[in-house]
């Protein structure tokens, strides 16, 4: 047998360079790319899945094309969380794209408690750019954080928005949809007691004298639990969701009390209903709910599969004041990024919100515009022209409130969001008899008191 | 008194065997149906009576994208025929020769293939390069020092052991958030390195082949070395040798879970380019949420290849699995 | 020659233990220092707090609530996979024809990528147009929610059968005795048995596999003697495939309940949010949510140590039960 003679001082060496290896991260962080053009590469992450995102493709690829200075580079990471997740980790790992979408909560988390400056502030940017006088008012404050820094744009804002199928409003001779909470619960009513699904042709139709008692009755409402909607509630009631400096929820109110009963009190009463994920747009699809309320850009999902005629109308309204709250996310600039790619992703970013950019994005995905002056477009006028329904989240721009901004605020609507499910799941058994207003006040008492804490934690 | 016997014993085979096909059945229809969904139309999908692909008629608007459509034909003219729409568009008439019949969408492979940016086939060669290196690299190490574990005295060897004994109950979830530090503090966030160099030792394989050395009986050991053969001699030249099923399983295991796993590549990668089909088979079920055809085309071909390669290397698969079992 | 030193060992080791040690070793200290203190984004480790995130776990309802859906899931999925699997093994022990083409079968989830096939589940649980509801329908019954259905199987059982559960949901304060009183009355939500039947799929062949090769193992000679003294099927199941099966019960029954514990692919793809009120979230899920979503790395690693520390406890518990079970069997 021949022996294999080793020499360990050989293997050592080798493991010992595999170990420099290891040591050794050759990292190329923070060093300008450019094409092979000579255009500056700018590395841009966001959120934006299937037709959305291919409608920002396209307009990207437009931006290219347009100027020979810089390439935004998109990459798609897939749901908001998970964009979340990683602008957070690579923020912690100075790994950082240039430009990326992303709620308030995040812009506060990179800028105040626990980011340490993550993000630019584009105010000296800003003071040079004539557009940001047109940016609509509610943006500007959605942009402006403490001591007047500007650490965001708006990027894709949307409003909620009432769809309603034209065809039930016909049978029951309604001309137009419900403006208010009080006219929901009405013309919702009738829709539950006068139309049915027919069997046959699964369309609705008039209840006929002699009914088939196993038919199913048309709903007038469907709704998915989304704290949006109570926010929205509350506010239009005279209520407020904090006090004034956010450091104190206020869903134990009276007024909150109140709004979460509205819903309560539409499913024990029959005619709304409440489901989960999409099924609220599935159910209105198949013609199976008269009304629903959902995020303005929904309709950009669902009206190819729509073969009825719908529109869509503004969110209704309350008893006190016409208010609506924004939603949707904003783009920023990161700090750790060098001054070349911050400029050209400011450059980027100001392209994106110039009138007629902000004008096709909106038109092309029913996201609002963030310019006043892209409502005078003529191709935003013929459009809306030819858009039934086109208008109902860019009505609410003038009457739009922020949510709390603040980065606990996306737990305490973790926690809301619980809190109606779990009032709804108690009162929508058929076998449950107390008081709802109890449960709901109870309830939305203690998970007040725990949003608090939540709160409490965050400034602390 | 004997045929009875045998009349028994067929009943009860056949008993044992329609139970067995039943199961069988309930095992394998998920994957049936996932084929059957992915050849579907989007219009199939959603109809729930439907449970085969059957003939459909499409017309390709050329003018607009090319875009292929399913329609219905409500009234025929002989050479030319009105079409309706499935979705929100008027009826038009056309020329018949622009519709085409289909019943199977192989479509759907192609269309889903291609819906990721640069596409599934990049996310195939990642997800490959990254399997064979890391069951190479984990193969070797394990070898190693569970030969070390087995053959020689050193000190602290017990400590060293248990030490990696115990990182097998950590859960996986721990080790991110430092882990994506320490990778980041080396630059490789975003690399192959990432993905690989982390997974390159694993307790298991050391384990299983511990637990196979520590039965081939130490005086082999001792002869082959008072024989003269170096201890590296003897790992090459007698212990792998003997160790081949244990290898194999190892490997099939190793190759299995870097193939299989999620959260790891999901938190470690950020560019399109480095994605691997797990990563890019959940971006996508989260951009095409709904589009339940082209999902179900897109986990067949994650799937497939798996199935493929198990049928072939079926006989190391099951060893392997109860090899691993009784050892453990 | 016997037990010299030999310290080129430590060379053999070492390629091994550098990897283990940078990246599974100090990981876990590392998260350790995570846990003990609270910092921000670029230093997590800004001020000590000792045990303050761990007192804060206590406390945490909704932990509790994880933890009883952990259990939940553990105590559905690891007596039913077993029960199966070792049916399952034993109809195929019978020396029948088409061995290998059943086992193949059964086998086949094992080796699939629980995305992928979490997804094709998904597509199957789906209410509007899922098989398992056009099934249901078909027969003539209601559809159910699957992966979005809050009700505690306890409760949907209860109403098949015309029953309520009593409503214990207004006698106590909200926080933890309410949850835990209500979790347990209301049993697992039909969303976590959903993924708990999905579970069960997935990991049948595995344990299928083992107990055939553990029957495998059972000397014939032991059946042919129970036969001789006149024992019948449940008999000979009894005194000698149970007993002797023991150590691969043993070995079946830890695994899955480890991974049981550690359950989580599943859970993100089917219900990335956690599911119908929380009821999907099972402990390492809370745990990715407190990392990965409100960045609480301390508390999120305090969980992971939580965590870590119960499956080591039940891991320890399970070894003293079944050492006297093996050496009984053996």
């Amino acid at each position: 047998m021949q022996v294999l003679k080793v020499n360990y001082k050989k293997i050592l060496s080798v493991l010992f360079i595999v170990a420099l290896v290891f040591s050794l991260g050759c990292s190329k962080k923070n060093e300008d790319v450019y094409t092979e053009q000579g255009k500056l590469k700018i590395k841009f992450w966001h959120a934006m899945g299937g037709i959305l995102g291919k409608v920002l493709d396209d307009l990207i690829a437009e931006y290219n094309q347009s100027q020979d200075k810089y390439e935004v580079h998109t990459e798609f990471m897939g749901r908001y969380d998970i964009l979340e997740q990683k602008i957070i980790a690579s923020v912690m790992a100075e790994n950082t794209p240039d430009i990326a979408q992303m709620y308030e909560g995040v812009t506060m988390f990179l800028t105040r408690d626990k980011g340490e400056e993550s993000l630019i502030d584009l105010k000296p940017y800003v003071d040079k750019w004539d557009g940001y006088k047109d940016i609509f008012e509610v943006f500007q404050r959605n942009s402006t954080y403490d001591e007047g820094k500007i650490y965001s744009l708006p990027f894709n804002k949307s409003f909620p928005a009432m769809m309603y199928n034209k065809d039930i409003l016909k049978l029951l001779n309604i001309a137009s949809p419900p403006k208010t909470w009080a006219e929901l619960r009405t013309i919702g009513t009738r829709v539950h007691k006068e139309v049915v699904v027919d069997k046959e042709t699964s369309l609705p139709r008039l209840r006929r004298e002699k009914e088939d008692p196993d038919v199913v009755p048309m709903m007038g409402y469907g709704f998915v639990v989304d704290p949006w909607t109570l926010e929205i509630m509350l506010l239009q009631n005279g209520g407020e969701m904090t006090n004034k400096d956010e450091s104190q929820v206020k869903f134990d109110s009276d007024v909150s009390i109140d709004a979460m009963k509205f819903l309560v009190d539409a499913v024990r009463e029959g005619w709304a209903y409440r489901t989960q994920g999409y099924n609220h747009q599935n159910d209105f699809s198949a013609q199976k709910v008269a009304f629903i309320i959902t995020s303005s850009v929904s309709r950009k999902y669902m009206e190819r599969k729509l073969v009825f005629p719908f529109s869509v109308a503004p969110i209704p309204m309350g008893k006190k004041k016409d208010v609506s709250i924004v939603s949707g996310t904003n783009i920023s600039v990161f700090s750790s990024s060098t001054k070349k790619r911050q400029d050209g992703a400011w450059d980027f970013v100001k392209w994106f919100n110039s009138p007629e950019i902000t004008a096709r994005w909106a038109m092309s995905t029913f996201y609002v515009p963030t310019r006043k002056s892209s409502l005078e477009l003529p191709m935003m006028k013929k459009w809306l022209k030819e858009t039934e329904g086109g208008d109902a989240a860019m009505l609410q721009l003038p009457i739009g409130e922020l949510e709390p901004r603040s980065s606990a605020w996306y737990r305490c609507r973790i926690v809301l969001r619980a809190s109606m499910e779990k009032i709804l799941s108690i009162v929508e058994k058929a076998s449950f008899k107390g008081d709802s207003r109890e449960i709901i006040s109870q309830n939305l008492k203690a998970d007040t008191a725990k949003m608090n804490k939540e709160l409490k934690k965050y400034i602390n | 008194m004997i045929k009875s016997n045998k009349k028994l014993k067929q009943a009860k085979s056949l008993g044992i065997h329609s139970l067995l096909i039943v199961g069988a059945f309930m095992m394998a229809f998920p994957f049936l149906w996932m084929m059957l969904t992915s050849f579907k139309s989007s219009q199939e999908v959603i109809n729930v009576d439907q449970w085969f692909p059957k003939e459909k008629i499409y017309w390709q608007d050329t003018k607009k994208g090319n875009e292929d459509f399913q329609v219905e034909i409500i009234e025929d003219y002989g050479e030319a025929a009105k079409i309706k729409f499935f979705i929100r568009r008027d009826p038009i008439i056309v020329d018949k020769s622009q519709l085409t019949k289909k019943t199977w969408l192989f479509s759907n492979f192609a269309k889903a293939w291609n819906k990721v940016q640069p596409s599934f086939g990049r996310y195939f060669v990642n997800t490959i390069v990254i399997a064979v290196v890391v069951t190479a690299g984990q193969v070797m190490t394990s070898i190693l020092a569970a030969y070390a574990f087995v053959f020689f005295q050193f000190p602290f060897k017990n400590y060293i052991f248990t030490l990696f004994l115990a990182t097998m109950m950590v859960p996986q979830q721990v080790l991110l958030i430092p882990n994506y530090l320490i990778l980041s503090g080396l630059g490789w966030i975003d690399t192959y390195m990432a993905l690989i160099i982390p997974w390159l030792a694993g307790v298991f394989g050391i384990f299983l082949l511990r637990q196979f050395f520590v039965q081939i009986p130490m005086e082999l050991f001792e002869a082959a070395i008072i024989d003269g053969c170096s201890k590296w001699g003897f790992l090459f030249r007698i212990l792998i040798p003997l160790s081949k099923p244990p290898i194999i399983t190892i490997s099939i295991f190793t190759f299995l879970g870097s193939w299989n796993s999620l959260l790891w590549p999901l938190v470690v990668t950020n560019s399109q380019e480095m994605r691997t089909i797990q990563v890019g088979l959940s971006y996508f079920s989260q951009a095409e949420g709904t589009e339940w055809e082209l999902l179900m085309a897109a986990s067949a071909f994650c799937i497939i290849p798996l199935i493929v390669m198990y049928i072939v290397a079926q006989k190391h698969f099951v060893q392997g699995e109860a090899g691993a079992g009784l050892k453990g | 020659m016997y037990k010299k030193n030999d310290y080129s060992a430590y060379a053999y080791v070492l390629p091994a233990a550098s990897v283990l040690l940078i990246f599974h070793i100090f990981p876990v200290i590392y998260s350790f220092m995570l846990s003990v203190h609270q910092g921000t984004l670029k230093h997590p480790m800004k001020t000590y707090i000792g045990v303050g995130n761990y007192a804060a776990i206590l406390e945490d309802v909704n932990f509790w609530k994880s933890m009883l859906n952990t259990v939940w899931f553990a105590l559905s999925s690891v007596p039913m996979g077993i029960i199966i699997a070792l049916a399952i093994a034993m109809l195929l022990n019978q020396k029948i024809k088409g061995l290998a083409i059943y086992r193949t079968v059964y086998y086949l989830p094992v080796v699939t990528s629980i995305a992928a096939v979490a997804l094709v589940w998904k597509w199957l649980f789906d209410v509007k147009f899922g098989l398992f509801n056009q099934v249901i329908q078909w027969a003539g019954l209601k559809p159910m929610g699957w992966l979005q259905d809050s009700t505690g199987v306890f409760e949907f059982m209860a109403s098949i059968v015309g029953l309520g559960i009593p409503e214990t949901y207004l006698m106590f304060e909200p926080g933890f005795m309410r949850e835990m009183v209500y979790g347990l009355m209301h049993g697992p939500s039909i969303a976590l048995c959903s993924i708990t039947i999905m579970s069960i799929w997935k990991g049948l062949g595995y344990n299928v596999v083992i107990f055939l090769a553990g029957l495998q193992n059972i000397p014939t000679g032991l059946y042919e003697a129970a036969e001789i003294d006149g024992a019948n099927a449940w008999q000979k199941f009894k005194n000698v495939t149970w007993p002797l099966l023991a150590p691969t019960t043993f070995f079946v029954f830890i695994m899955s309940t480890i991974s049981s514990f550690q359950v989580f692919v599943q859970i993100f793809m089917m219900t990335p949010f956690g599911g119908p009120e929380r009821s999907t979230s099972v402990a390492v899920f809370y745990l990715y949510e407190k990392a990965f979503k409100t960045f609480e790395f301390g508390y999120a690693s305090a969980l992971a140590y939580v965590v870590f520390f119960v499956i080591f406890i039940m891991t320890l518990v399970q070894r003293k039960l079944g050492d006297g079970q093996t050496h009984q069997g053996v």
